[in-house]
């Protein structure tokens, strides 16, 4: 299974930074932009994160096996897994340790040794929550497997930020199905928040809809046997199912059938409203349906004929015209067949088989696999579809799940290939245009890399066996092979030329050959942190250009990446000030702006949906005359000679600082400080008790004159003096028994104000070496010690 | 000279056996309105212009300096009657020096004589050559007068010279080589202080001829502080010669 049913995102803390919804500016996104830079990691500033899994169970004769998959690309992540009981009480697991990119699998049974509270109990099932430390709930992909042991049963739940605050829900939609008087149908509630969550289910019957009430507390998980709950005249019979949450609350909800004579496990997968929701199109895709003839990489047995179904169910109050196609390919070949378009009356179920198409030839008998598009007008929800390839006694067979997810990047689970296990992994092309697909397989720890590039056409799929790339040691796109002996790793898709909103689906089948069973498995899509237009603020001298840029951070692997290319609707909200009508930022007077841009990503939450978004990052503009560099323009040396003999040390020099770059208008006025310390480099060989050292903190006013020892200084535009002098009435290296000494410092100067007093923020704008000489000599006679400064 | 106005004392802890402290001035100058502030003297356009003829004549040249710094052209005449009856030469200079600041050319041309004239100390004819480089006027009598300072001076106006003569951008080829066989030779001169600005000044003028004789000179240098300098000239030298 993939995700439960749950939530719709009400961005309401980000609100004041998105639109809501993809409204084009008079520019609008650019058509292929050229694909992002990835600049690194984004500053590691963790805060609590928590996704949850719907479902675990340590009943007698099942198990549960819990995934964790490090997301992000650059550090590890400790994770604490907590099994919440039905009754909602929590037991937290030991914290687990997952290097970046790893993925790791624990059976839950053997970790709840310690726990007899939670094994082999009537209530010994709930839910998971990860809880752990990063940027991102995205940053972890977590998932339960619960599997009947010794029975072709099991299930993956995959867990999402469910029980957030910020998602609301429109209820959920579903069909409920007893195949068999043997059969079981559990719908699985569990209530992630921590309020109560109060609702009502409604199954339809063709006699009556039941009604039941719900009130589940927080942390609670309530699993409603339908068959037992509808009754003897359930059997074989299939329904409408709608959970009705009139406060809106959000709750992770999961359906499973499963038999434990026939071995049938079908996800019957929900499909969640939006509050609010209006008409449009919609297309639900089911990527890896196996069609009649069995792909011989499943293990099943020779002569297994499965039958192709799809459940529909119109959930909307009028009629739904659906439109369904079907992509197949077989060994050698691939085709479409497109069918009728079918129109289903409110509330209708209706089955339809695949396998009518391939007895009569419009699809090939020899089509192993194929995607499964349906297309429809109505709200969110409104069509209800389950695919299902079963034998026909219900012993061999898979499931693909509907969705409606495409996304830029996905961040998949574990991926297993040993004697008794092989995976698929398929990525399609869902979007108008062709766009390249890269797969990347992730072994030996999260270290080793298998890349593979494909440009892929709209609705061209991907397709690999991953058995088959290491027993062929087919090489990737790199030349590299996987190592014979690798048997799991984690995985990852990218939508290369769709980098910022993508156009890729996908899905992974991990096939069990001890039982003939295979499993579909989800991913996380990977959406993109809120943009930030780069630098922010801004602060500079009229007259110059500046390259900004948008900044996104990867919500699963926590890179920070360059999307200035994606970028559009450039504004400046006082052009008297700065214009921006590219990623220039021209600035023309001194004053302050703010500077907008537009850009449409992806975002992660709330999976699995990522949903698109329109940024627009901001950057406060202001435009300054401040300096950003200063150097040397003369040096004015004063000698000992011309306050003789008041003094019988000294003097030095006065230096003539010049500021830069050149400015259309004068920096006069300007602010800069200094800061001096003692360089350590340079000989020191002056002892400190005659001689200062290096100390100072001085700020300047440019172009202001002055005076020293006698020599006056004019004002100059973009200069200001720096005095660097000593003075004393003896003889001071006579007095210290010495010839010569030397010592040395260094200087930094900052920028403090603009000529109208705007901050520059003390950056700074040079650094300089001072060294004092001071050495003997005479004036008239008299033993003087002079002062000789340098400064570089 | 006049002593230093307004020296920031940094270090207080060196105090010498004979109970002077060395006074270290870093960071910006005292500003000419300070300095008359300290004077009593009043800053209001009236109040300089008396104070040209203040009985002090570090006032007099503070006000005729303050007057250029706010551009008060009105009172080139009473600069120049100043000028005209000023006896102490560093404020006479300093007189010419604040006209030419305001674009007169009695203030260049008072400079100009003032290096010309041998009679003057040399610290008159090199502070001279100096205001006029700082006020963009290249003189070759200046120029002159900065090389015969270097040449028969006392080490501190010598020093002095040395650190001037790169700052002249547009000497003739003769003038040129004249600079650098000076410098060359103050480069092995017996003040310390000379063949450091020497050096320093070897190396800012980027000849490459410069470099066997700065080579030569620290190889021949006793004083390691000293030796590590020219080694920095040296560098800085030929790091402009390899651009």
């Amino acid at each position: 299974m993939c995700y439960p049913a749950f939530r719709v995102v009400i961005l309401v803390a980000a609100s004041f930074l998105l639109c809501s919804s993809l409204i084009r500016a008079q520019n609008g996104p650019p058509v292929h932009p050229p694909r992002p830079k990835v600049l690194g990691p984004a500053k590691w500033d963790p805060s609590p994160q928590e996704v949850s899994a719907a479902y675990w169970t340590l009943e007698p004769g099942w198990n549960t096996n819990v995934e964790m998959r490090n997301n992000l690309g650059f550090r590890e992540l400790t994770v604490t897994p907590v099994l919440r009981a039905a009754s909602g009480k929590e037991v937290s697991l030991t914290p687990v340790t997952v290097a970046a990119q790893h993925v790791i699998s624990l059976d839950l049974r053997n970790l709840a040794q310690s726990q007899p509270q939670i094994l082999n109990g009537a209530g010994s099932f709930g839910s998971v929550a990860f809880r752990f430390s990063g940027l991102d709930s995205a940053n972890l992909f977590a998932a339960t497997i619960v599997r009947r042991e010794g029975q072709p049963i099991d299930f993956h739940f995959d867990a999402d930020d469910a029980g957030s605050p910020l998602y609301t829900t429109g209820g959920i939609e579903g069909m409920w199905w007893v195949p068999d008087q043997t059969s079981n149908d559990y719908l699985i509630l569990t209530n992630p928040a921590e309020k109560t969550v109060a609702g009502a289910l409604i199954l339809s019957l063709p006699s009556a809809n039941r009604r039941i009430q719900l009130s589940i507390g927080p942390g609670q998980t309530q699993r409603i046997d339908l068959r037992e709950t509808l009754g003897p005249s359930s059997i074989g019979a299939m329904g409408g199912l709608t959970l009705s949450l009139p406060g809106r609350e959000s709750l992770s909800v999961t359906q499973i059938v499963f038999d434990e004579v026939t071995g049938l496990a079908a996800i019957m997968k929900l499909f969640d409203r939006e509050p609010d929701d209006e008409f449009k199109d919609h297309t639900l895709l089911a990527p890896m349906m196996a069609l009649s003839l069995p792909d011989e990489g499943l293990g099943f047995p020779s002569g297994t004929t499965l039958i192709p179904r799809l459940f529909l169910r119109n959930a909307g109050s009028g009629q739904a015209k659906v439109s369904l196609t079907v992509d197949w390919r077989s060994e050698s070949k691939s085709g479409k067949f497109t069918f009728p378009q079918s129109a289903l009356s409110s509330g209708e179920v209706r089955v339809i088989k695949l396998m009518d198409q391939q007895k009569s030839g419009q699809v090939p008998v020899d089509a192993m696999w194929g995607t499964v598009k349906l297309s429809y007008t109505g709200r969110r929800a409104d069509l209800v579809a389950v695919a299902l390839s079963y034998d026909k006694d219900n012993r061999y067979g898979l499931q693909t799940p509907f969705s409606e997810g495409v996304s830029r990047m996905w961040a998949g689970g574990m991926w297993h290939v040993d004697p008794t296990h092989n995976t698929f992994i398929t990525t399609g092309n869902a979007g108008p245009e062709s766009t390249a697909a890269e797969v990347t397989l992730f072994y030996n720890g999260g270290k080793g890399k298998y890349r593979l590039k494909k440009m892929l056409s709209p609705g061209q799929q991907m397709w690999l066996d991953i058995g088959q790339l290491i027993r062929g040691q087919i090489p990737d796109s790199d030349g590299h092979v996987l190592p014979p002996d690798a048997m799991n790793g984690s995985y990852e898709l990218r939508d290369l030329d769709h980098a910022t909103v993508g156009q890729l689906y996908e899905g992974k089948l991990v096939i069990d050959k001890t039982y003939g069973h295979a499993s579909y498995g989800c991913s996380n899509c990977c959406g993109m942190g809120i943009p930030s237009l780069i630098p922010s603020p801004f602060g500079g001298p009229p007259g110059i250009d500046n390259q900004d840029f948008i900044h996104s951070t990867e919500q699963c692997s926590g890179f920070v990446d360059d999307v200035t290319d994606a970028g559009y609707g450039w504004s400046s909200s006082n052009t008297a000030v700065a214009t921006l009508p590219t990623r220039t930022l021209h600035t023309v007077a001194v004053g302050t702006a703010t500077g907008r841009a537009e850009i449409q990503l992806a975002g992660t939450h709330p999976a699995p949906r990522c949903p698109p978004y329109i940024g627009n990052p901001q950057q406060p503009v202001t435009v300054n005359k401040c300096p950003s560099s200063v150097s040397i323009a003369a040096k004015t040396n004063i000698p000992l000679e011309d306050d003789f003999p008041t003094y019988k040390t000294g003097i030095g020099m006065v230096a003539s600082m010049q500021l830069g770059p050149p400015p259309s208008t004068s920096y006069n006025q300007s602010k800069v400080s200094e800061a001096l310390s003692v360089n350590y480099v340079m000989q020191n060989t002056c002892p400190a008790q005659y001689f200062s050292e290096c100390n100072g903190s001085a700020t300047f006013t440019v172009g202001t004159g002055g005076t020293d020892y006698g020599v006056p200084f004019n004002p100059a535009n973009n200069i200001f003096y720096d005095d660097h002098s000593l003075v004393n009435t003896s003889n001071v290296l006579s007095q210290a028994g010495l010839s010569t000494c030397t010592y040395s410092c260094n200087q930094t100067y900052s920028a403090v104000s603009d000529p109208s007093g705007n901050s520059c923020g003390n950056a700074n704008i040079g650094s300089f070496l001072i060294t004092y000489t001071f050495t003997t000599g005479t004036i008239q006679g008299t033993p003087v010690t002079r002062t000789t400064v340098a400064k570089q | 000279m006049f002593a230093h106005g307004l020296s920031i004392v940094l270090t207080l802890a060196a105090t010498l056996a004979a109970g002077h402290p060395i006074s270290a001035s870093n960071g910006p100058l005292p500003t000419f309105g300070e300095l008359l502030k300290r004077h009593h003297i009043q800053l209001t356009q009236p109040a300089l212009v008396d104070a040209l003829k203040n009985a002090d004549p570090e006032v007099r040249y503070l006000a005729s300096q303050k007057l250029a710094e706010d551009k008060a052209t009105e009172t080139i005449p009473a600069i120049k009657d100043a000028l005209a009856v000023e006896k102490v030469p560093s404020t006479r200079m300093n007189i010419a020096f604040a006209l030419a600041e305001l674009g007169e050319s009695t203030g260049f041309d008072i400079l100009e004589d003032n290096c010309r004239n041998r009679d003057l100390g040399p610290g008159i004819r090199a502070r001279s050559a100096e205001y006029m480089l700082r006020l963009d006027r290249e003189s070759a009598i200046c120029l002159n007068a900065v090389l015969d300072v270097l040449q028969t001076a006392g080490d501190g106006y010598r020093a002095e010279a040395a650190s001037l003569l790169p700052r002249f951008h547009n000497p003739s080829a003769e003038e040129s080589e004249e600079v650098f066989v000076t410098l060359v030779r103050a480069l092995h001169a017996s003040g310390v202080s000379v063949r450091l600005e020497a050096g320093r000044s070897l190396a800012d003028l980027g000849d490459r001829r410069a470099i066997p004789e700065l080579h030569d000179a620290v190889a021949s240098e006793q004083d390691q502080g000293i030796r590590q300098q020219l080694e920095q000239d040296l560098k800085l030298l030929q790091e402009k010669m390899r651009r």
